[in-house]
């Protein structure tokens, strides 16, 4: 079977989601039949055509043909089978969660895009198809986080997604085409196994700032917490299998070039400061969904911290377990703000543990973000521990930010799990069901996914750059005492002392440092807009130029136009003057 | 072989004088559409036989003419005519097909978008300079009269300055025509004859040749610095006037320079001059764009930013940054009808251009708002959108000849993306209800935007409809 | 064959005679301007024919009658009969012009046979007395137009009869092929002839600076008798200055070319820039006929069979043009259009008049497609060939400075709200059609008129 064919499915019932309009009742059932549809042919592909590489001609050029590949190697095959389980689960979330049917067609149309593009970025074989995809991801997301027009924030949400995303895009184009002018391939096969071109490190690390800017890491991570603007399934889905994760996904498959091009060290800083940088944004933010944002750029840092320093499997398996609990943690904040009338401040929401359904898969998902053995969470974070205990300063670094983790996390279940004040009414029972058993399944498969710990590596054997992946008994008492005295600093000061609003004191100014990102972004546009002045100054004087030049044409001819005065003596006069001027012409 | 390219300029022409002479605006406008659709439907035919019939790629259709000159009417299918042919097909049907009685009650346009049709095609089509020249000039004075007679408020000064530039392009031009004919030994108007004996030409008069050429062509582009008629033009001139005059007049420069950079063999020594040009051309526009608030400008200067990476792509002087340069003109000029033909529909709608006073259009005019939404997914070269093969091609060409600096003008297009993106949010998107507005566009508007939109997307998915013919030489 | 040849052209002469003393006699209108019509038309039909056939001989050692002369007399009979047509229904009585244009036939017709330089003196007067007659006859109103008129017409036949006289002495002939013999270059007395007889042809040829009477007179004169002033006794000017300079100077061929080259130049840039400002039609019209001289000028400076080729078919083109237009500007003045702004919205009341009028003004300003383009193309053309390339390339920017003013005045026909409807006189339409359909069939298939003024200029040459 032609591994693209499990596209089709899914971007038909989009299509057809758009042809719904006056019967929205089957719009979410269509596309969700659609993605499950998808979703089997998926598992039928990774199984049937596993390590296969296949090349469909798009079109030829000039002797040189341009192919759409695909293929089903084992890192492919882990994000494809990733992307087939969270996809129909969102897709029945949002069928509870979007509720005005007017709406629904247009939604599950790019939902459904947005999910067929990451699958075709799954499982692209070639830069070609790569660059489609992430192209169509950085549009679909665009259209799905300004979602809510009628709102006063998503438009401006969307288009700093949008400004961000697209400095990686044409980055990209930029890489691609410069490698594609050296090797003349786009596949990822042929280059992998040719010798290093002088283009390379340039080209990769155009290509890494498009990573950085698709997985929200310094200094393009702002977009991220903005883009909780959307609507929270798409929160969900951009979180935990998809967009975020394709930067991540890009340098792991190409990771061979990266160590060629000398660019993991690099790597490794992006990954430390973004991973700082969320983990304190994290802990300062009032927003519930944006605490969960900052938390999303913090793991992928952790991502990006494992590939620099070479532990890929440990990355994997991150990159793994984080898609569940992350899309769990997302679903139930959905609930939760449904619950209390979309609110979104965090000091004013409360009682989530009031729906059992809701609050014990949420449970879960903090217990395995924050790091609890023997949950999913715990491996991931132990194997990238273990990979930098060669560091002893990333070993800190990463113990600190495991501290921030466990904290921030509890702080944000404490505090919506506060018992409602008299004068707040939640409807905690009205959550559609829909919502509430997307986030159970979920919450069986973030305790499922510890299973991938003892696969992995056999998986990936035939992945060329692999190190080993282990843990010692040591290490995981030391990063379970770490994460303890996180939950425990965060019970003191949420559950003891009990806060009512925010605190504002000079740490939190400090932590909270995306205002300082945001007028950095703000300073760069200005002052590129100052730039913008001054060419449209010149601009005007290049007009004026010649304006001036049309308008000294017209000024001779109304001085010309005086010679003729209308007086028979003065044509004499120029008559003789005539004889006279061709006299001297002729003598000079 | 049955005279079709004739076929073609005949029905533009008479169908022009048809609805020049004859009957009411209904008339017209039925003459001009019919006859639009049939050349679109002539020029499909045209490229199907490109494909499946030998020998029609380069072929001739001459009728002698001026004979003490040796100057024949003569037609050829060149892979880059062909192209452009049914760019003008498509973009002149799409113009014809916004005209509103209304709005526009004025059957006079109808002549005067026939009349152009038939000089771009001509242009496009012409195997010898002679003709060239003539139809470039039919194609100004149809555009000057375009914008001076049904132009909005200060059209007689754009009409004007764009007379002006086109007036001094059209003088190099044809001096440097007259100067290949009657000064050097080549002694010949048709352009193979003069691509094959370029040689010929004495080395003291090449620079002055290349530049007479390249300065017209640049100004019809347009390039940095002979740009400044373009924002007025484009935005005093009616909907279908800058439909046509983006979307195919300044294709007309576009064209002639693949053709100097194929028909002069000393061209190659300039090349990187002209590439220089290009990016400056390119960023230069990018920047001016983020300081303009009416669409119509902003888009004026996405079109000249466009020609920069045009002429990138000629630059590279490789065969497939050429045939990419080719592939942004059709791409480029699908995207500026659509464009235009949204933007004409939102100023009929609400009565301005004005980004600031544009907000939220997208709650009462959805169709309008996803519309240009394309138009910016194209201009910024988006996969699957014609223009993303274009650039691919484009950049291919020029990082292989110019290295990493080949690939700079490539971010000209990302800050043209990230002001579009600015603009359609300010005012497609965000803001408060706008009120006192016609909720929908007219629907000749939306036909013809459809229209444009299908085309970007069928060159941007099946880009091998026009791949497969670049096998063979582009001019 | 001979004997109607030799005599067919006199006895045509002594007809135009008779018709114009019958018109007097009769005063019948519509008789007068058939027969006139019918003599311009066969007078039309000997020039095509001695054209086709390179007809060359001598009737009475009088005329000589070679290619040149040919095409002079059918651009001369061609542009007759416009005027002719025109003139019927522009002015109220054609009597008078029943009378006289037949005897201004007669001098242009003389001119274009001249075999002697006096036979050239004398057929200019015969031209120019009865023009200044016939302004005159008009009405008080045109005293001052008549009296310019008079004033440089007169020194022009002075200076030229000056200029003649100088040269006379060297070869002791007044035969225009024989005089040509005893010319060499670097005699003070040559050049001062050539200088003397560029001035007074150049005062009729509209040459700057000798044109600054032009617009005065041209604005000023009869609705139906501008366009004979621009269209036959400019040209008759330009055939007889070609005919001596180039016959007689042949010798000087270097004072010729700097001569004409600068000449050229400064009428171009004198009548382009001038129009540009103007705001009354009729006196931009005239401005612009100058400058269509200096293009004229372009080719002959580059002093070549090609160049003269260039020149003669835009002698042609032009006549033709700047007939139709003052026929069309004069019929429009009687109705009270005068100015740019009067002109707004003409569409609306006259379609055909407005679709005549942007044709014509299109063709003047060069474009392709029209006459107009054939002859500036082939101008420039001859001057590159000739190596004055930036002669050449001063001319192609005039002839563009051109189409900013012809464009504002399309524009502003082609604007504005729908008005009453005129109507116009029948032959007007005829001139109009007839001036419409040369302009755009020669334009497209400029071949026949190019062999014409082809043969012409090769025959002139082979006098040398």
């Amino acid at each position: 079977m032609l591994t693209l064919f499990v596209l089709l499915p899914i971007i038909i019932a989009s299509f057809l989601a758009l042809l719904t309009r006056g019967r929205e009742k089957y719009t979410g059932p269509l596309v969700l039949g659609g993605s499950l549809l998808t979703s089997a042919m998926v598992i039928y592909a990774s199984v049937s055509s596993y390590g296969a590489i296949q090349q469909s001609k798009w079109f030829g050029i000039l002797g040189y043909n341009v192919h759409i590949t695909t293929q089903l190697l084992p890192l492919n095959v882990i994000l494809a089978v990733l992307i087939a389980i969270i996809t129909p689960l969102i897709m029945f979330y949002s069928m509870g969660y979007i509720d005005n049917p007017t709406e629904r067609p247009r939604f599950f149309f790019e939902m459904g895009l947005f999910a067929a593009s990451m699958l075709l970025f799954s499982i692209s074989g070639n830069f070609i198809a790569m660059f489609i995809a992430w192209e169509m991801l950085g549009i679909t997301s665009y259209l799905l986080i300004g979602f809510w027009y009628n709102k006063k924030n998503p438009p401006f949400a969307a288009r700093k997604s949008i400004s961000t995303i697209i400095i990686g895009d044409f980055a990209m184009l930029a890489g691609i085409l410069a490698i594609w002018a050296s090797y003349h391939s786009f596949s990822f096969a042929t280059i992998l196994s040719m010798p290093v071109e002088p283009v390379l490190p340039i080209a990769m690390l155009l290509i890494l700032i498009a990573a950085f800017t698709k997985s929200a890491q310094f200094p393009f991570h702002e977009w991220l917490a903005d883009a909780m603007e959307g609507p929270t399934p798409v929160s969900a889905f951009l979180h935990s299998s998809t967009m975020v994760k394709a930067g991540v996904f890009l340098v792991l498959v190409l990771f061979p070039l990266f160590v060629k091009a000398g660019l993991t060290e690099l790597i490794l800083a992006i990954g430390i400061i973004s991973a700082l940088l969320g983990a304190s944004n994290a802990i300062s933010s009032h927003h519930i969904k944006k605490i969960l944002a900052y938390s999303t750029i913090e793991d992928l840092g952790l991502m990006f911290i494992a590939i620099g320093l070479h532990a890929i499997i440990a990355a994997v398996l991150f990159f793994i377990v984080q898609a569940f609990y992350k899309a769990l943690l997302f679903m139930s904040a959905g609930s939760i703000m449904r619950a209390n009338s979309e609110e979104e401040d965090i000091y004013k929401i409360y009682g989530s543990y009031k729906r059992k359904l809701l609050y014990v898969p949420m449970l879960i998902g903090v217990l395995s973000i924050a790091g609890i053995f023997p949950l999913s969470g715990f491996f991931g974070k132990a194997a990238i521990d273990f990979a930098a205990l060669s560091n002893i300063y990333v070993y800190i670094i990463l113990a600190v930010i495991d501290f921030a983790t466990s904290a921030y996390i509890f702080r944000w279940l404490f505090l919506h799990s506060r018992p409602a004040p008299k004068s707040h009414t939640d409807n905690y029972s009205k959550i559609p069901r829909s919502m509430l058993y997307s986030g159970a399944i979920t919450s069986v498969l973030v305790l499922a996914a510890a299973i991938a710990f003892f696969y992995i590596s056999g998986f990936l054997s035939s992945y060329n750059y692999t190190a080993s992946l282990a843990i010692t008994i040591s290490e995981a008492v030391i990063e379970s005492i770490i994460v303890i005295f996180g939950i425990l600093a965060s019970y003191y000061i949420f559950k003891v002392r009990k806060p009512t609003g925010a605190i504002h004191t000079n740490a939190y100014y400090i932590l909270f440092n995306s205002v300082i990102v945001n007028s950095a972004y703000l300073y760069i546009s200005k002052a590129f807009v100052y730039f913008a002045e001054g060419i449209n100054l010149i601009d005007e004087m290049i007009y004026g130029f010649f304006a001036s030049g049309s308008n000294g044409i017209l000024l001779m001819s109304g001085k010309l136009r005086k010679i003729v005065t209308g007086d028979s003596n003065e044509y004499l006069i120029a008559f003789v003057a005539g004889i006279v001027l061709i006299i001297l012409l002729l003598l000079v | 072989m049955f005279p079709i390219l004739f076929l073609i300029m005949a029905i533009a022409g008479v169908s022009g004088i048809a609805s020049a002479l004859y009957g009411n605006y209904n008339t017209a406008k039925r003459i001009a559409i019919g006859s639009g659709i049939i050349i679109l439907a002539l020029a499909i035919a045209v490229l199907a036989s490109a494909f499946y019939v030998k020998g029609f790629v380069g072929s001739v259709e001459s009728v002698a003419y001026i004979s003490q000159f040796g100057i024949s009417f003569s037609l050829t299918a060149t892979v880059a005519g062909i192209v452009l042919l049914l760019l003008t097909a498509i973009v002149s049907l799409a113009a014809s097909i916004t005209i509103s009685r209304k709005f526009e009650d004025e059957r006079n346009i109808y002549p005067l978008i026939m009349l152009f049709e038939f000089s771009a095609i001509g242009l496009f089509l012409s195997s010898n300079l002679f003709l060239f020249y003539i139809f470039w000039d039919v194609g100004v004075i149809a555009s000057y009269f375009l914008i001076s007679s049904f132009g909005s408020g200060n059209r007689s000064h754009a009409a004007n300055t764009f007379l002006i530039y086109s007036i001094f392009a059209s003088a190099v031009l044809l001096l440097g025509i007259m100067l290949i004919y009657f000064y050097t030994p080549v002694n010949s108007f048709s352009i193979s004859y003069i691509a094959s004996h370029s040689s010929l030409i004495p080395s003291s008069i090449q620079s002055l040749l290349f530049l007479l050429f390249f300065v017209a062509f640049m100004v019809k582009m347009p390039i940095f610095p002979f740009h400044s008629w373009m924002q007025n033009a484009y935005t005093e001139a009616p909907t279908q006037g800058s439909m046509l005059i983006s979307g195919v007049l300044s294709k007309f420069g576009a064209y002639g320079m693949l053709v100097l950079f194929s028909m002069f063999s000393f061209s190659s020594h300039f090349a990187k001059y002209a590439f220089v040009l290009g990016t400056i051309s390119a960023f230069y526009a990018a920047f001016v764009i983020m300081r303009q608030k009416d669409l119509k400008s902003i888009t004026a200067y996405s079109s000249m930013l466009e020609s920069g990476i045009i002429l990138v792509g000629i630059s590279s002087l490789s065969a497939i940054g050429t045939a990419g340069a080719l592939y942004l003109m059709l791409a480029h000029g699908l995207v500026m009808a659509l464009m235009f033909a949204v933007i004409g529909g939102i100023e009929v709608s609400y009565g301005t251009r004005n980004i600031e006073a544009l907000k939220g259009i997208i709650r009462e005019s959805m169709g309008s708002a996803y519309s240009f939404l394309i138009g910016v997914f194209a201009s910024t070269g988006l996969p699957l959108t014609a223009g993303f093969i274009a650039d691919v091609l484009i950049f291919i060409g020029a990082i292989s000849t110019y290295g990493l600096y080949g690939a700079i003008p490539l971010f000209s297009i990302l800050l043209l993306g990230l002001y579009m993106y600015y603009v359609v949010n300010k005012s497609f998107f965000a803001g408060k209800e706008y009120s006192n507005s016609i909720a929908k566009l007219p629907k000749g508007i939306m036909v013809s935007s459809y229209m444009a939109m299908a085309a970007i997307f069928i060159f941007g998915l099946f880009p091998f409809i026009i791949t497969k013919l670049l096998g063979f030489t582009i001019i | 064959m001979p004997i109607i040849t030799n005599f067919a052209i006199p006895t045509l002469l002594v007809l135009l005679i008779v018709s114009g003393l019958g018109s007097v006699l009769y005063k019948n209108k519509r008789l007068s301007f058939g027969i006139n019509s019918a003599l311009f038309a066969i007078m039309l039909s000997f020039g095509l024919y001695y054209s086709a056939t390179g007809a060359s001989f001598n009737v009475f050692s009088l005329y000589h009658i070679y290619p040149f002369s040919s095409f002079a007399i059918i651009l001369f009979s061609v542009s007759m009969l416009l005027v002719n047509f025109a003139a019927y229904s522009l002015d109220k009585s054609y009597v008078k012009f029943g009378m006289l244009l037949p005897i201004i036939s007669i001098g242009a017709f003389s001119v274009a046979m001249a075999s002697s330089l006096l036979t050239i003196i004398i057929s200019i007067e015969i031209m120019t007395i009865p023009t200044i007659l016939l302004i005159a006859m008009c009405g008080k109103a045109f005293a001052e137009p008549a009296t310019k008129l008079f004033l440089l017409s007169a020194i022009s036949i002075a200076t030229l009869a000056f200029s003649i006289a100088l040269i006379f002495p060297y070869d002791s002939t007044l035969s225009i092929a024989q005089a040509s013999s005893g010319t060499l270059g670097s005699q003070y007395f040559m050049v001062l002839s050539l200088i003397l007889l560029v001035a007074s042809l150049g005062t009729e040829a509209a040459l700057f600076p000798f044109d600054l009477w032009i617009p005065d007179v041209y604005q000023g004169s009869p609705n139906a008798i501008s366009p004979m002033l621009a269209g036959i006794n400019k040209k008759v000017a330009f055939i007889a200055l070609i005919e001596i300079s180039f016959i007689v100077f042949a010798g000087m061929k270097h004072d010729i070319v700097s001569i004409f080259e600068v000449l050229a130049v400064l009428t171009m840039f004198f009548g382009n820039l001038v129009a540009l400002v103007q705001k009354n039609v009729k006196r931009m019209f005239a401005y612009s006929s100058i400058s269509q001289a200096g293009y004229i000028l372009v080719g002959l400076a580059s002093v070549s069979a090609f160049g003269l080729e260039a020149s003669l078919f835009q002698i042609f083109a032009h006549s033709i043009m700047i007939i139709g237009a003052f026929v069309i500007v004069g019929f429009l003045a009687m109705e009270g259009l005068n100015t740019l702004e009067d002109y707004k919205g003409l569409s609306h009341k006259n379609r055909f008049s407005s679709f005549s009028l942007a044709i014509i003004m299109l063709s003047m300003a060069g474009i392709p497609g029209l006459i107009g383009f054939v002859g500036k193309f082939l101008l420039f053309s001859s001057a590159i060939s000739s190596g004055l390339i930036a002669l050449a390339f001063i001319g192609i920017i005039n002839s563009f400075i051109s189409i900013y003013y012809y464009g504002k005045l399309i524009s502003n026909i082609y604007s504005g709200t729908p008005h009453k409807a005129i109507s116009i006189p029948r032959s007007v339409f005829v001139v109009m059609l007839a001036v419409v359909i040369i302009i755009i069939a020669l334009g497209i298939y400029p071949a026949p008129l190019m062999a014409i003024a082809s043969r012409a200029s090769v025959s002139l040459f082979g006098i040398i």
